[in-house]
């Protein structure tokens, strides 16, 4: 059942320093955020039947009121709590304990790697991966649940099944694949670090069946709908019907209608695409560094559809 | 250098709004200035749009931005500039090339000239900023000099770590812009625009194994096959993120030398190194002539693919004789080494030894700093615009 949610990006500062963040945290040395307005934010749409609130930074955990935090959002009274986070702080057992207890039902995880070579290389932390596998098992063990999402890289693309497998491994209840938005951080490093779709569809697709296999949900993040065709089923874009989002001061009432307006274009083969609308186009980054070629209109009417239903593996 | 003006106004607590050509919108995206476009089709018709405007936001002056690009848009659109002239609002012109000096005369490719209408004499009032002018304090001339680049170390060390840098390797930046891609559809210009950043790759090459050539501009050249994983193509980025990748580097390569880049890592203690041509030749002889060893086999089959070659000071344009005026004895020159195209040795030696001589990286450095001292003795445009206004003498004796 998609949720109503209240987003809030609680700081732009990060433990960790990912070669794809979208938001650029490694690239702040100060926070730029008014806590005071975070608090205001929470105040001024408590009661407004936001069904949960989405923590996310930068680190929101390393912020020096995150506590506070949790606590104030569960005195609003607000149903749930999510968090973004790369758990490394999660791998203290206390810390796990805490933060479950103060009322994060859903933990959204980053695992980018199933090796430290892998994991670390990438995030900049080295150890960072068996902390990230501690902060899963902890919060599992408080009996949370846990989502975590791989950003496909060319640095990681190969290692899709056995990261899948891992998560399988340690109890991960769903396991999302985000398509690079490439941005933030991830300007620098385009050419680098971001693949090809054939070169994604190579590995996504066992890593997709590999989680299907074991039950868990699986789902598909940023996807241009004809970059994944086969895998069309598993679009992560109805989970939250209402995102409305505090970044950097600025309030966006339909996070959804941001990303698409702003954030993606269409390509001339998206002119007469039959998922226009469903899909939103693809990144004008990846566009301006591969083209279009790789990109093809999903078939109007009359012709046969892609089935565009929520996956049914579903494990919450 | 007009939004830089438009800033500082702006800072200044005044207001600035922009009559600006379709294709320079972009420049001003993420600026807070109000903006009018000017489309080609419309012709004859901008005046009746400046009158409006005028009218309607009733102006303490109107800024050329800059004198060259206003006149030669102008004439573009069927209307003799000097229409400006007619209205009660005082006209200051940005004299980016101080014309006084380098006359209305622009040599291009090959043999070719081009000549700007000559009417900055009738204008009451011009701004000369440095760069490029000499920094020496005369009415109108300012600084422009950009705010030095800092970065902390942990974004420069996560900026070239994404770009594939390892803590040891060495980064030469290259910048370019769209203009330099396909120069006025001219065929000698595109081949040298197309030729030039092979052979500053190939120098690149020369440097060593952990000498990176980071470019930054709107398309990827094909430079993998003499750099290989050593090339860097990175797309437009934003003022910030260009700051940042600037502020990454160990050296910066250009081939034009008015470029706003070279002022900013001057300012920034950042090394810069111009390349520049001076060599006229249709045939291989003639360039070879110049040439003070035999080329190396690819400089030789370079030339060999590139010719005819003409001079350039900003590549593909040209502007080679043109500059030399106002690049005489100007202290501005020295805060960059400025090199031969073809000087294949001078070349490596010089950018060499900024990137493995502390020596002669400290030198390059002291003088950069003393070019910034320099400048920062002269008013900026806000002041001197400001005192034109307010009906100072001096700066009415600029004209
Ligand atoms: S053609 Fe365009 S709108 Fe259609 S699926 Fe592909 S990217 Fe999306």
């Amino acid at each position: 059942m998609p949720i109503k949610c209240l987003s809030v990006h609680l700081t732009d500062l990060c433990n960790s320093k990912c070669t794809f963040c979208v938001v650029g945290s490694p690239l702040y040395t100060k926070d730029t955020i008014v806590y005071e307005r975070v608090v205001q934010f929470l105040h001024e749409n408590a009661n407004n039947g936001y069904e949960a609130v989405n923590l996310h930074g930068g680190e929101a955990t390393i912020h020096p009121r995150f506590f506070d935090t949790l606590e104030y959002i569960r005195d609003l009274g607000y149903p749930e709590v999510h968090l973004q986070t790369n758990a490394i702080a999660l791998s203290k057992p206390e810390f796990a304990r805490r933060v479950v207890e103060l009322g994060v039902t859903l933990f959204i995880i980053s695992l980018h790697g199933h090796t430290p070579e892998v994991q670390d290389s990438q995030t900049g932390t080295p150890g960072g991966l068996m902390r990230t596998l501690d902060g899963i098992r902890n919060v599992k063990q408080q009996g949370a649940r846990v989502r975590t999402n791989t950003v496909i890289t060319r640095q990681n693309v190969t290692s899709l099944p056995a990261i899948t497998q891992l998560a399988v491994d340690v109890g991960v209840d769903h396991i999302n694949f985000s398509n690079l938005h490439p941005v933030g951080s991830a300007t620098f490093a385009l050419e680098r670090i971001t693949p090809t779709f054939a070169e994604v569809r190579e590995y996504l697709y066992p890593a997709i069946d590999i989680a299907a296999a074991a039950g868990r949900r699986v789902t598909l993040e940023g996807f241009p709908y004809c970059a994944v065709v086969e895998k069309a089923g598993f679009h992560l874009n109805n989970e939250y019907r209402d995102i409305r989002m505090l970044m950097r001061g600025v309030v966006i009432e339909d996070y959804d209608a941001f990303m698409s307006d702003t954030c993606r274009v269409f390509v001339p083969p998206c002119g007469d695409c039959a998922v226009r609308d469903l899909c939103g186009g693809v990144y004008p980054e990846y566009v301006q560094l591969r083209g279009w070629d790789e990109f093809s209109a999903f078939p109007t009417a009359g012709s046969p559809q892609p089935a565009l239903a929520g996956p049914t593996l579903t494990s919450h | 250098m007009g939004i830089r003006v438009a800033q500082q106004l702006h800072e200044a607590g005044d207001e600035a709004s922009f009559v600006v050509h379709e294709r320079s919108l972009p420049l001003l995206t993420d600026t807070p200035f109000r903006r009018v476009p000017i489309h080609d089709h419309l012709g004859p018709l901008i005046k009746l749009l400046i009158e409006s405007q005028i009218a309607e936001e009733k102006p303490d002056s109107i800024i050329l931005a800059d004198y060259f690009t206003a006149t030669v848009l102008f004439l573009g659109l069927g209307v003799d500039p000097r229409f400006l002239l007619r209205f009660d609002t005082p006209l200051i012109a940005i004299d980016t090339w101080s014309h006084s000096e380098t006359g209305f005369v622009i040599d291009g490719y090959g043999d070719r000239t081009r000549e700007v209408a000559n009417w900055i004499d009738e204008l009451p009032f011009r701004l000369r900023p440095a760069p490029i002018v000499r920094p020496v304090p005369r009415p109108g001339v300012c600084t422009i000099l950009p705010d030095p680049v800092r970065i902390a170390r942990r974004v420069r060390n996560h900026v070239r770590a994404n770009i594939g840098l390892t803590s040891s390797d060495r980064a030469v930046m290259f910048c370019t812009a769209q203009w330099q891609y396909a120069a006025n559809n001219d065929e000698e210009a595109t081949l040298l625009a197309e030729n030039v950043p092979e052979l500053l790759a190939y120098y690149v090459s020369k440097l060593g194994n952990d000498v990176h050539l980071v470019h930054v501009g709107p398309a990827a050249y094909p430079l993998s096959g003499l750099l290989g994983e050593r090339y860097h193509w990175l797309p437009a980025l934003s003022p910030d993120q260009f700051d940042m990748v600037l502020g990454s580097m160990d050296l910066l390569l250009s081939a034009n030398i008015s470029a706003t880049t070279n002022a900013k890592a001057v300012a920034s203690s950042i090394p810069v190194v111009v390349v520049e041509n001076s060599c006229l030749a249709g045939t291989v002889e003639e360039a070879e002539a110049g040439l003070r060893e035999p080329p190396s086999p690819f400089l030789g089959e370079w030339i060999r693919r590139s010719l005819p070659l003409y001079p350039f000071r900003l590549w593909p344009l040209g502007f080679h004789d043109f500059l030399q005026p106002v690049l005489q004895d100007n202290s501005y020159c020295t805060a960059m080494e400025v090199v031969e195209l073809l000087d294949e040795d001078r070349v490596v030696t010089v950018c060499g030894g900024l990137l493995n001589s502390s020596a002669a990286r400290e030198d390059l450095l002291q003088c950069q700093a003393a070019y910034a001292g320099e400048t920062a003795r002269l008013p900026t445009p806000v002041e001197i615009i400001e005192s034109f206004l307010s009906g100072d003498a001096e700066c009415r004796s600029s004209a």
